[in-house]
């Protein structure tokens, strides 16, 4: 090392040794050299730079390129917003395949151009597009007020964006290449507001369609449906006055003849025949009844329950119900007593009155067994008479209870002993009080009775005056 | 004997309850004639007047109720007793019969019994 340095003076005593001729021409010789160096290095970066811009240049021209898309579609867009729903999401897919597809160009822009104020504005952009994706969610799900919302933030956030690319803009050294790409950004980013907002002007039609469209369709749904349940009332009261007749009709037949057979019109009948017979007609019976049941509820249903207002001897219906079970009480092994006080008379449906009577009657001797009794009573507590059916019969459970006074309801002990019914019985005598203005009520326990308790008015009501007028 | 044996007109759609009530009231001692339907009984009861009506209401072509409305329009007719019989259960059915001229009513089921007894206590009576 130490011998080095001496050669290298060495050599430069040889130069500086040189005569100055020389020492020009040499010189001479070296600048165009290093003219020739400079100037490749200046092609170089020259044409490095040129690629970079054109680079540059063609992913905004296709940002560009996407940006006339996306006009093109919104104009497409809001030119046919007839099929609104469907255009509105099929628009938000689209969007959302350019919005990719701008993302992509951005990468590329990023990469071919390392500075810093470039990689600020990619990530302003960037951070401009999370917030459009929010708007473009909340149009998708229909969010209308939320997507403008976010929209209207998204104003300040496009000022503060293209403040910035403004701020870049002076100290680019490429001011051509830079503002083209502020430009196209700027574009691109009024094209994204256009979208949102002929977006949300679509959905806010397609809403404006849609609600007008469910409300006609809400409105007919109404009108069909009205004219269903008219058609319903009308086939039902048709359906009453058809059961009625097609039911009666043959049940005439078969009780008229029987009659004729049983009164010995068709010559002699033997106890047997006369037995077989009376059957027969027991069954009738029961068939018309239930009949008569069936179209008792269908009155009760059509709201066509007919309560006339007559003044009702309470105890006289009492007691000729009681009467007329006597004979069953005494076929049943069962007692039946009548404990009836004198009450006032209330205003009323006699024969009505008197079905309720029965039906409670004719369940406690039903639902009593053999050696049993049954109690009916009759009393005035303060406003209202009391009727009260009570049996020592096996009771009915509390969960039972709940559902007596339902429609086609049967205890689970009437079923399993096959107590004949139809669980219309006390359906009818609880529209029958109520028609009254009355109630009806049971008390009872598993094996300890059963007490139903009919309470009616003995204030006469308003329907007398009307009634008698 | 002096007397002519009543004639009684009875009409109702089902052969079976015609023939139940023919039966009754024949053995009773009335002649009796019969229709299948309304058109039917009106015509019968215009070309030959009967002393009573059996008139069923829900009929074909002519409703029971109608047919009382339009024997009581004609001279020949219009004093002939009408018994409506009705499987209907409504009370206004009953009160449109009364308007129309009935002098009575039975509810389906009847029984032929009381049938003989109505048609007895109004032919009786006159």
């Amino acid at each position: 090392m130490r011998r080095a340095r001496p050669r290298s003076g060495d050599r430069h005593d040889r130069i500086d040794d040189e005569n100055p001729l020389v020492q020009a021409l040499r010189l001479t010789l070296l600048v165009p050299i290093l003219v020739a160096a400079a100037a490749a290095a200046t092609i170089v970066a020259l044409h490095h730079r040129a690629d970079a811009a054109r680079r540059g240049e063609i992913t905004l021209a296709k940002i560009g390129r996407d940006a006339n898309e996306l006009r093109a579609l919104e104009t497409d867009a809001l030119l046919r917003a007839t099929n609104l729903h469907e255009r509105v999401e099929r628009h938000l897919r689209e969007i959302k395949s350019l919005r990719a597809t701008l993302d992509r160009r951005l990468e590329v822009l990023s990469s071919s151009d390392r500075d810093e104020q470039t990689a600020d504005l990619v990530q302003s952009f960037r951070t401009f597009l999370g917030s459009f994706d929010a708007v473009l969610a909340d149009l998708r799900a229909h969010r209308l007020g939320a997507a403008l919302a976010k929209y209207r933030a998204l104003g300040g956030q496009t000022a503060d964006l293209q403040a910035g690319l403004g701020a870049d803009e002076r100290e680019r050294r490429d001011r051509a290449q830079r503002e083209t790409t502020i430009v196209d950004v700027g574009t691109v980013v009024t094209l994204l507001l256009a979208a949102l907002i002929i977006g949300a002007v679509i959905t806010r039609l397609a809403r404006a369609r849609i609600a007008a469209a469910a409300h006609e369709v809400e409105r007919r749904a109404l009108a069909f449906q009205n004219e269903q349940l008219r058609d319903l009332d009308r086939l039902k009261d048709d359906f009453v006055a058809s059961v009625s007749h097609e039911l009666r009709t043959p049940l005439t037949s078969i009780q008229g003849y029987l009659e004729l057979v049983l009164e010995g019109e068709a010559g002699e009948v033997n106890d047997e025949q006369r037995h077989f017979l009376s059957i027969v007609r027991r069954n009738s019976d029961r068939l018309l009844r239930l009949v008569g049941d069936l179209l008792f509820v269908a009155q009760i249903d059509a709201g066509k329950l007919e309560i006339e207002r007559d003044d009702v001897d309470l105890q006289a219906v009492v007691e000729e119900s009681v009467q007329s079970a006597r004979p069953r009480a005494a076929e049943g092994g069962l007692a039946l007593e009548l404990e009836a006080q004198p009450v006032p008379h209330v205003v009323g449906d006699r024969v009505r009155l008197a079905q309720l009577l029965d039906n409670l009657v004719s369940n406690a001797l039903k639902f009593t067994p053999a050696g049993g009794r049954v109690v009916v009573r009759l009393r005035a507590e303060g406003q209202r008479a009391v009727v009260e059916v009570e049996d020592t019969g096996a009771g009915i459970s509390a969960a039972d209870q709940e559902r007596l006074f339902e429609r086609f309801f049967r205890t689970a002990s009437a079923t399993e002993r096959a107590v004949q019914g139809t669980g219309l019985g006390l359906s009818i005598a609880k529209a029958i009080a109520e028609g009254h203005g009355g109630t009806i009520a049971v008390r009872s326990a598993e094996g300890a009775g059963t007490t139903f308790r009919i309470e009616l008015p003995l204030v006469p009501v308003r329907h007398t005056a009307e009634a008698s007028a | 004997v002096s007397e002519p044996t009543p004639l009684i007109l009875i009409a109702d759609d089902d052969a079976d309850i015609r023939s139940l009530v023919a039966f009754r009231l024949e053995r009773a001692g009335y002649e009796v004639v019969q229709a299948s339907d309304g058109e039917h009984a009106l015509q019968l009861a215009l070309e030959r007047p009967p002393d009573l009506a059996v008139l069923d209401v829900m009929m074909p072509r002519l409703t029971g109720i109608e047919v009382t409305r339009r024997l009581r329009e004609n001279e020949d007719t219009r004093r002939i007793p009408v018994i409506l019989l009705t499987a209907r259960v409504q009370e206004a059915d009953v009160a449109a019969g009364f308007e129309a001229g009935a002098d009575d009513y039975l509810k389906k089921p009847f029984s032929p019994q009381e049938l003989r007894s109505r048609v007895q206590a109004i032919l009786g009576r006159r």
